[in-house]
């Protein structure tokens, strides 16, 4: 009977191997102590080991530099430093002589010690690096302690799946390509130094699998699909061969989505689908335009706020809206105002804690409140009209009246601009974000004060539904299928049209399948995802029928349930688009009743 | 002593690169020298001291320097900083 372990997808593809189990940990290190006239031997042994590691590990970025790159190689460069400081030296000689520690003892004790002191600052960014820690750790205690080097634990020649508590970079830098197929850890995710080297190594990789290290006991034959963090170990012959078919479908379905890219986003018969882009950075707007964006449908602007100590200055946020705007010339490119609060706040802000953050100070709420940081934005964003198609999207607008008083802060700032012969374009549009059920029932009249809606799914599904996306508990109840989610998409593409502005959605239910195609027939033409999972949303669009999709969305406004509705689509949707072949690695929502995407 | 502030620069903020680097610089120095954001100060020898700093995009680090190069420490460690090390 097959076992199913799920987890995070680290690093793509699709491995089949036997299971081998390394425990490259942290050896037991036997307490013993020296007495002080052994001292000196300690003190030599340890200078010596420290040698010894130092030049291994300089073969190993220098192998990671021949191999997979300098950046790659950059990994190791703060281990080396760590090899040669003078506060984990001399902390570890006095353990030697003033407690008479073995070297290998006191190594232990020093490393102990400073990974306390990285842990209490619980910093993500510090946390990430506790693998380095480890990986100095273990290399200079084998040293010590005269044991075998890692790359021995890994081959005796036998394709395998790497099964580990959690991989440290060079462990992984060191494993074989051609005979590791797959790693599968208990913890790891994509951040980590070793899932980057995984990834660059083109090994696929699943994370965050809790305890799997201490499930198997190496030898079982295993699958490993690192696009959706699944490892299924002693599969059997129908999940072996749906696999086996799959790796192969993949491959076709990559160089496929190569192609997309430069074909038109057009459905079969012949509607055409603005595609845009979600950036979180300016520096994305180059890999969008890659992947085949024809516009920005949502730039969050929070980067220049959130982990910052001061307010960022009209200058600097000037320069980065024009290089999104700059990078796609007579193209929508739509700017969210700050979308502070929730869960990201700047500790300039001086934020009380709040019992409710998702229904409290936020988004637009924070900006109306807070001038100073509201106008310096709006100026940035005026002065970026003049280099294209600059849009302002207002985050978690519930009325008219506060549409009306931004409109009022922009006069006074297109005044001011003009007073001081600065140039902008005062042809940009202002609309605002429907992401909740206030601005969905009022989309009529919030038509009238707006030149165009953009539908911020994730969070009207999240107010819709009372349901908070982030609770794991409740994930199978967070469903964009809700008939309530679904009525609410037509009023408000009715409105839009209606009032003859566009409606466009950001949000991840357009990355799904089904939910792009109930958009398309509920007449929403343009659409906005993050940019890896475009060239897959252009697959569906080119693959289906614009009729097809309205009338499987007309059924869908009459269906009673979820269940209902994802029925309703997919058996509109029909068998033009695989459902199976996609990735679902975009976070696309996996609830029970869209049709699962994995074999 | 020898006092300068800086504001991290670089878009990822002082992480493992960056931090190596300011590391290997201040080794070049005879000087003592240390790096303080807010109540946390460490040795900028130290790369076990620097990489628990974390500190991101924006945030002001206090660089100090003690010693017969203290000046010349101080400055080229904060130009460092401020330019956002070899990357942006």
């Amino acid at each position: 009977m097959a076992r199913i372990f799920d987890g995070l997808p680290v690093s793509e593809g699709i491995a089949f191997g036997r299971i081998r189990v390394v425990r490259w940990g942290v050896p037991k290190v036997p307490h013993i102590t020296v007495p002080p006239e052994e001292a000196d031997r300690e003190v030599d042994h340890f200078h010596a080991a420290l040698t010894r590691a130092r030049a291994r590990l300089s073969e190993v970025r220098d192998e990671t530099e021949a191999r997979l790159g300098r950046m790659e190689a950059r990994i190791f460069e703060p281990q080396l430093l760590m090899l040669e400081d003078r506060e984990l030296i001399d902390g570890t000689l006095l353990y030697v002589r003033e407690n008479r520690l073995s070297a290998a003892r006191a190594f232990e004790w020093r490393m102990l010690e400073l990974q306390a002191l990285w842990v209490r600052t619980s910093n993500p960014m510090v946390l990430d690096r506790l693998g380095d820690l480890d990986d100095v750790l273990i290399r200079v205690l084998h040293q010590l302690l005269d044991l075998p080097e890692p790359g021995d634990l890994v081959g005796d020649g036998e394709p395998a799946i790497v099964v580990a508590k959690n991989l440290t970079p060079s462990l992984t830098v060191l494993m074989d390509p051609a005979r590791v197929m797959g790693f599968a850890t208990d913890l790891g995710t994509r951040t980590a130094h070793w899932a980057i080297l995984a990834r660059s190594m083109e090994i696929p990789a699943v994370g965050g699998l809790v305890d799997v290290s201490t499930k198997v006991s190496g030898g079982e034959e295993a699958i490993l699909d690192g696009r959706i963090g699944r490892l299924i170990v002693e599969p059997g012959e129908r999940e072996r061969e749906v696999y086996e078919e799959r790796r192969v479908q993949i491959q076709e379905w990559e160089e496929e989505l190569e192609q997309i890219v430069l074909l038109d986003s057009v459905t079969l018969d012949g509607q055409p689908v603005e595609l845009r882009a979600n950036l979180d950075l300016p520096e994305e707007a180059q890999r969008a335009r890659e992947h085949g964006a024809e516009g920005v449908g949502l730039f969050r602007t929070e980067f220049f706020v959130v982990g910052r100590n001061s307010m960022p200055g009209e200058e600097e946020q000037y320069e980065g809206y024009r290089e999104v705007v700059s990078a796609f010339p007579n193209r929508a490119v739509c700017i969210r105002t700050f979308d502070l609060g929730g869960d990201k706040f700047p500790m300039f802000l001086h934020m009380p804690a709040e019992e409710n953050p998702f229904l409290g100070w936020r988004a637009i709420r924070v900006c109306l409140d807070n001038h100073q940081l509201f106008r310096p934005q709006l100026r940035a964003i005026l002065r970026a009209t003049a280099h294209g198609d600059v849009r302002i999207l207002l985050p978690l607008v519930n009325d008219v009246e506060e549409v009306v008083q931004v409109r009022e802060l922009l006069n006074e700032e297109e005044e001011s601009l003009r007073r001081r012969g600065v140039p902008f374009y005062s042809g940009y549009k202002l609309g605002c974000l429907i992401e909740t059920p206030a601005a969905a029932l009022e989309a009529a009249e919030l038509s009238r004060h707006c030149d165009f809606f953009s539908v911020g799914t994730n969070d009207l599904v999240q107010y819709t539904l009372a349901v908070d996306r982030s609770n794991t508990r409740l994930a199978q109840r967070y469903n964009p299928f809700h008939p309530a989610v679904v009525r609410q998409l037509h009023l408000v593409s009715k409105a839009g049209r209606a009032a003859g502005i566009e409606v466009s959605v950001c949000g991840e239910m357009a990355a799904n399948p089904l939910g792009a195609f109930l958009l398309l027939g509920l007449d929403i033409m343009a659409l906005s995802v993050a940019w890896p999972a475009l060239p897959e949303l252009k697959k569906v669009i080119r693959s289906v029928r614009i009729e097809d999709a309205r009338k499987a969305a007309r059924k869908a406004l009459a269906a009673p349930t979820a269940r209902d509705v994802a029925d309703v689509l997919a058996r509109g949707i029909g068998s033009g688009v695989d459902l199976a072949a996609f990735s679902g690695r975009w976070s696309v929502p996996r609830s029970p009743d869209v049709k699962e995407v994995t074999p | 002593m020898e006092v300068r502030k800086a504001v991290i620069a670089n878009r990822l903020g002082l992480h493992a690169r960056p931090a190596a680097e300011l590391v290997k610089l201040a080794a070049t120095f005879t000087s003592e020298i240390w790096v303080a954001k807010g109540d946390l100060r460490v040795n900028a020898k130290s790369i076990m001291g620097v990489l628990m700093l974390a500190a991101e995009q924006g945030v002001e680090l206090v660089i100090e320097a003690e010693g017969p190069d203290g000046r010349e420490a101080a400055d080229a460690l904060a130009a460092l900083v401020a330019r956002g090390f070899s990357e942006r």
